[in-house]
């Protein structure tokens, strides 16, 4: 009961946490700006009274281009674990509030610094309210689609979480409504935050991670000098933008100066990597190039064209900015590409291509690379487009899964294993459109089943290694070879789905057509293993992978996926062709 | 070869052909598939326990594994004599073979447990999974015990005899619930003039709604969030029943017997000196239990000027008395308000400021998730007419001389809560329900504020009163005089997302007529022929030949998160005194028991425990020996299939 009490007070006092805006105005009414600017229109004095939408998105703007990218970028700060610039900051929280890495025509440094330093920013429509029925909630049209701070404070949102919250001290438990309830509530938070520049001092402050006191002197200097550093810099963007400027790059030298915990320091020495990482995006030049090779074998006409010595040099392309990023991943998080949906998604493209090469070498079949090739470039482009489901960022590990050695082994085996599966997938769907087109694919059929069984076969020897390294894993440190916990017992479930279709080959209940056929099928188990545990079930020990959203795409892609089954079978059944 | 003689004469027998066929694996296989993933989504819906009960753990399960093995050792053997290119086939099937060889001897023979072990205590005792029913004769130290499997569904009469024949001397199992509601409540026996009074209420706001039991025996007091309830039976001369259970409480002389305090005014307008009410800084960083203090300043000097401590600024913004929560502000409550003193704080480091709010009764409350500069704070003395501090009101405790308006320490709750509550400062938020024996229609209900009767009414059964306090209404819901307690067991469903309810189990002493509920994890004791027995039905326990005692538990997080990076225990073996670092991925391997960072448990007021998972598991090698068969066989077969060795093959064939 005691606990209860204290929950409730906990739920009523958390809004109550950030002043409100009215307050926060009068607040910035204190800071000595110099209203040089068109912005003296709108005085601090002035700023009670509410801004229209409009203007204050285009005062928004007009201050944000006058933000120099560089070096403020370059800033090292702290958050969720880890050190990283603050170009990455701006963009995750960027990505959250707006749903994008860019909007407005603004970087994201410019849209984070532009939202710390301007007056009117509470008013600015900048926060992407992405539930359409949450909008009805919130007393607005579903049409609306961004919200202003002030909107959202003024909004019955509060009184929609207080509620959650409590449920979720309690059960632990959300549903994907409530979930939007709290995603939005994080967006104001998270506003409010860069707002009253909070965010970015906060982050930008060493002395909160407590490193070690054994340190220099030098360094805990950098980071009391850095505080300041940081509110000057946001004090003079308020005022002059171009004066800001010039104060950023001792900013950036005192941040990078300041002393870190000892398991951060590795990441002082990433900060411009990552800032190349950024900027790169090595996995949409991947994807390009992919569909675009894909695009060239798959075609008769340029197909024919290329010569046999074109192929290897297409995989090589493609494979070099692919490998590149995830190498730098790498360099920067220090552990093995397979943490989350993100990364594995990266890892079963690089599998895709390598398998799809070592077919390739075996059997040179350049058409089967050219659907492989597109294959990749269409999972790789799904990796970049949804980043608010997948996310793809740097942040570290939970403890379960600090141990470089099993993730490296257990986890890319698996995760690999499924890349081998996707090739049989993918050579099924070709089967399966193939045989609805009139003619005789015998010959083709034969040929493609040989693929795919040896594929499986590949697919599941991997898959099998890796739930065994999983056993002895999970030995080790929970304790016991086999739970039933969900995660393994869907690996289990799509390794036994595939072997049974080899096994149902050895009986010749599954001749070439069907075990293309059903090679699709058996493929949705994997989707289940592979996202559906994670993102449905979302029960068990393998929690760290928990997430939500995309279930409406992965709906849509089995659905499609048993259509076409559907289609192909019955008239693979109706002709009266012979069974192959 | 006599064995391919067998085998040759086998592969004619039809139940051999059929046992052996791969057209027995496939929907074999499929079929699992099937259970399994039924599983899982029953793990998704309810718990793990709950699908163990219904797929993996059932007998139907075992049935196919048993069948699956038979399935993959005919096969293999079906093929004897076997040929060069069955290398591969052989050595993966056998592999599976003795990786489901291994898997059974874990499970008849293995012990997976959990240990809980507090800071510097010591414990052997490991809980297991499976259930036990046991007993223990009062004068006896033995504890004799059954195992019990739970199930799914009631169990009754022959499904429990293998319990009931051992026990028939005892008491019979006369039906068992897997999941049963538990609804404590008293009733009236008729007899005895002196027998207790048990009063029912309901206590409702706009943010709880709470039903409760006073029993003028058995509970009489009970703690609820920042009130105290008490039920005091008027025709009395002790106001306490010997009986009592908790001493603690026996020694608190009830409220209305102390000397009456001087009155006290408003406290915002007392002058200072007479009470001390302050505000303690402490070391948030400090490894030490209390927190270091880093200061105490009194309000009335906070009031005229801030302090500043390891570089920040405090400031005092307001000082609230009955401070409540309108429109998602903090605000001074109404003067009839529950007490609720706190504290409005600015802190103020560099260029960065924090808003944050001190409670008197909330020591633990923060608004600042990331923390406040490395400070925490309390704050002391809020209420007027009390000097105490935390430590003097524990050490009252102990002698039996609280302060006066302070509550008791232990409630309902039990005491580690009962202690956080108080260590905030007193509150002195009171209920008391006056009952006589000879007219229980009615119950005078008496509210008390800091020793000063605040609110007074007369209730019958069901009547309602508007106490001034946060808008709380009372309900006494029954009266009973002659009260018994009563316990009922009510079959419940699981229910998605919940936790799921205890089992329970209905037992008849031999030769008795009454019947008893005892459910999962609760002790009994019964009189049978004249002896007390004490009945147990729950988790069966091991204990270990050694003690873990833990040193120290230490939860490290990701520098300026509240993100776990790693949690330790630090133990010692009672045995050889040696010390043991116990961590993720870092187990400790002891006289053949493997203890593993399970979980733990940090609770405010209380020292950590630490959770660990205890196992041991004979059927460990085998599986690893299955494990590396398997993976050896997977190579060979996929080798043998290769390209490279066809061709390699072929060259040989052909030179």
């Amino acid at each position: 009961m005691i606990h209860m009490i204290h929950l409730i007070f906990g739920a009523l006092l958390a809004p109550a946490q950030e002043p409100h805006f009215h307050e926060l105005a009068r607040g910035s009414a204190e800071v000595p700006t110099a209203p040089t600017m068109s912005s003296a229109a709108h005085a601090p004095e002035t700023v009670d009274a509410s801004v229209p939408p409009e203007r204050a998105l285009q005062e928004l703007i007009a201050q944000g281009q006058k933000i120099a990218i560089e070096p403020v970028r370059r800033t090292a700060v702290s958050q969720n674990g880890r050190i990283k610039p603050v170009d990455t900051l701006a963009r995750e929280s960027v990505l959250l509030l707006t749903g994008s890495y860019e909007r407005f025509g603004l970087k994201p440094v410019q849209l984070y610094f532009a939202l710390a330093s301007t007056p009117s920013a509470p008013w600015a429509p900048v926060v992407e309210v992405r539930d359409a029925k949450l909008r009805q909630r919130l007393g607005y049209l579903k049409e609306k689609r961004f919200f202003s701070a002030a909107e959202l404070e003024a909004s019955p949102l509060i009184e929609l979480v207080q509620p959650l919250m409590k449920n979720q001290e309690e059960s632990g438990r959300l549903s994907e409504e409530e979930k939007k309830v709290m995603e939005t509530f994080s967006q104001l938070n998270l506003i409010r935050q860069i707002i009253l520049g909070e965010n970015f001092i906060h982050a930008v402050d060493f002395s909160f991670l407590k490193p070690h006191t054994s340190g220099s002197a030098e360094g805990h200097g950098a980071a009391t000098e850095v505080a300041s550093q940081a509110s000057d810099y946001l004090q003079q963007l308020r005022g002059d933008a171009r004066q800001a400027n010039l104060l950023a790059p001792a900013l950036v030298e005192t941040s990078r100066r300041q002393e870190a915990p000892q398991i951060f320091q590795h990441y002082l020495g990433t900060l411009d990597s990552e800032i190349f990482y950024n900027d790169a995006r090595p996995f949409l030049w991947a994807s390009l190039i992919a569909l675009l090779a894909g695009l060239l074998l798959s075609l008769d006409i340029t197909r024919q064209k290329l010569t046999a010595k074109a192929v290897p040099w297409l995989y090589l392309v493609t494979l070099l900015p692919l490998v590149l990023g995830i190498s730098l991943r790498v360099y920067i998080t220090q552990f093995a590409p397979v943490t989350n949906m993100f990364t594995t998604m990266l890892w079963v493209s690089l599998g895709v291509l390598i398998f799809s090469a070592i077919l390739y070498y075996l059997y040179r079949n350049s058409l089967v690379s050219g659907v492989m090739l597109i294959g990749t470039g269409l999972i790789l482009m799904l990796t970049e487009q949804i980043p608010l489901i997948l996310s793809p960022d740097l942040d570290p590990l939970v403890a379960v899964l600090r141990s470089n050695f099993w993730l490296s082994t257990h986890v890319t085996t698996i995760t690999i294993s499924y890349a081998a599966f996707t090739i049989a997938m993918l050579l099924g769907n070709v089967a399966l459109v193939r045989s609805l087109m009139p003619g005789d694919h015998t010959q083709f059929f034969h040929q493609y089943a040989h693929y795919a069984y040896r594929m499986i076969q590949l697919g599941c020897f991997l898959l099998s290694v890796g739930i065994i390294l999983g056993g002895v894993w999970a030995d080790y440190s929970w304790g016991r070879f086999w739970g039933w916990d969900p995660k393994e017992t869907w690996a289990l479930i799509a390794d036994m789905g595939f072997l049974t279709l080899l096994h149902a080959r050895i009986t010749g209940w599954v001749k070439s057509f069907m075990l293309l056929a059903l090679s699709p099928v058996a493929y949705l188990l994997v989707i289940m293993a592979w996202y559906g545990v994670n993102f449905i079930l979302a029960t068990g020990l393998h929690s760290y992978g928990f997430s939500s959203g995309g279930a409406l795409m992965v709906g849509i892609f089995v659905g499609l996926q048993l259509l076409i089954f559907a289609l192909a079978l019955t008239k693979f059944f109706m002709s009266p062709r012979p069974a192959i | 070869m006599n064995l391919t003689l067998i085998i040759q004469r086998l592969n004619r027998n039809s139940v051999f052909k059929f046992l052996s066929s791969v057209k027995l694996a496939v929907p074999l296989m499929i079929i699992i598939i099937g259970s399994v993933a039924a599983g899982t989504i029953f793990e998704s819906l309810y718990n793990a326990s709950y699908a163990r009960l219904a797929v993996y753990g059932s007998s139907w399960f075992w049935l196919l594994m048993v069948l699956l093995w038979l399935n993959i050792f005919a096969a293999m053997m079906s093929r004897y004599p076997w040929k060069k290119r069955h290398l591969g086939f052989v050595i993966t099937h056998i592999g599976m073979l003795t990786l489901l060889f291994g898997g059974f001897i874990t499970s008849q023979w293995g012990i997976d447990g959990s240990l809980r072990i507090e800071e510097g205590r010591a414990n052997s005792r490991v809980e297991l999974s499976d259930l036990m029913v046991a007993y223990q004769w009062e004068d006896s130290p033995s504890l004799q015990s059954v195992p019990f499997s739970a199930g799914l569904s009631e169990k009754s009469g022959g499904e429990l005899s293998s319990v009931n024949d051992a026990f028939s001397h005892l008491f019979q199992i006369e039906r068992y619930v897997p999941f049963a509601q538990v609804e404590r409540s008293y009733a009236a026996k008729t007899g005895d003039a002196n027998a207790p009074v048990s009063l029912s209420f309901i206590l409702r706001s706009r943010f709880f709604n709470v039903s409760e039991w006073l029993h003028s025996r058995d509970n009489p007091e009970m703690q609820l969030g920042p009130a105290h309830l008490k039920l005091i039976v008027d025709d009395e001369m002790t106001a306490r029943e010997p009986q009592s259970p908790r001493p603690s409480q026996s020694s608190h002389p009830p409220l209305s017997s102390r000397p009456s305090q001087s009155s006290s005014p408003s406290q915002l307008s007392e002058p200072a000196g007479q009470s001390n009410p302050r505000l303690v800084i402490q070391d948030a960083e400090s490894k030490e239990e209390p927190k270091k203090k880093l200061l105490s300043v009194k309000l009335v000097d906070l009031q005229r000027k801030a302090v500043s401590v390891k570089g920040v600024e405090i400031a005092l913004k307001t000082r609230f008395q009955r401070a409540v929560v309108s429109n998602n502000k903090l605000t001074e409550g109404p003067s009839d308000g529950v007490e609720n003193p706190a504290l409005e704080l600015a802190l103020k480091r560099g260029g960065e400021s924090h808003r944050e709010v001190v409670y008197a009764k909330f020591p633990g409350f923060s608004l600042n998730a990331k923390g406040n500069f490395g400070l925490s704070f309390s704050y002391e003395g809020a209420d007027a007419t009390s000097e105490s501090t935390p430590e003097e009101s524990a050490s009252g405790t102990s002698s039996g001389e609280l302060p006066p308006g302070h509550p008791p320490m232990t409630g309902a709750m039990g005491g580690g809560e009962g202690a956080a509550m108080g260590s905030g400062g007193p509150a002195g938020n009171t209920i008391e329900f006056h009952v006589r024996r000879n007219s229980t229609q009615q119950a005078r209900v008496v509210l008390i504020k800091n020793a000063q009767k605040v609110g007074e009414k007369i209730l019958k059964e069901g009547e309602a009163y508007e106490t001034p306090w946060m808008g709380m209404t009372l309900f006494v819901a029954s009266i009973v005089a002659g009260a018994e307690p009563v316990i009922q067991v009510r079959a419940v469903n699981p229910e998605r997302g919940r936790d799921l309810a205890p089992g329970a189990l209905l037992i008849r002493p031999a030769g008795g007529q009454e019947t008893h509920w005892l459910s999962q994890g609760e002790s009994k004791e019964l009189t049978i022929a004249g002896k007390g027995v004490h009945v147990f039905f729950g988790n069966q326990m091991l204990e270990l030949p050694f003690e873990l005692k833990l040193v120290k538990f230490s939860k490290q997080d990701y520098p300026g998160t509240g993100t776990a990076m790693s949690y330790e225990s630090l133990v010692t073996v009672s045995t050889d005194g040696s010390l043991h670092n116990v961590s993720m991925n870092e187990p400790l391997k002891y006289q053949g028991y493997t203890f593993y960072q399970a979980s733990y448990q940090l609770f405010e007021g209380q020292p950590p425990a630490t959770i660990l998972s205890v196992n041991k598991d004979p059927g460990r090698p085998v599986k690893y020996c299955g494990s590396l068969i398997l993976a050896l066989g997977i190579i060979i077969f996929t080798l043998m299939r290769s390209r490279v060795y066809t061709s390699f093959a072929q060259r040989r064939t052909s030179t």
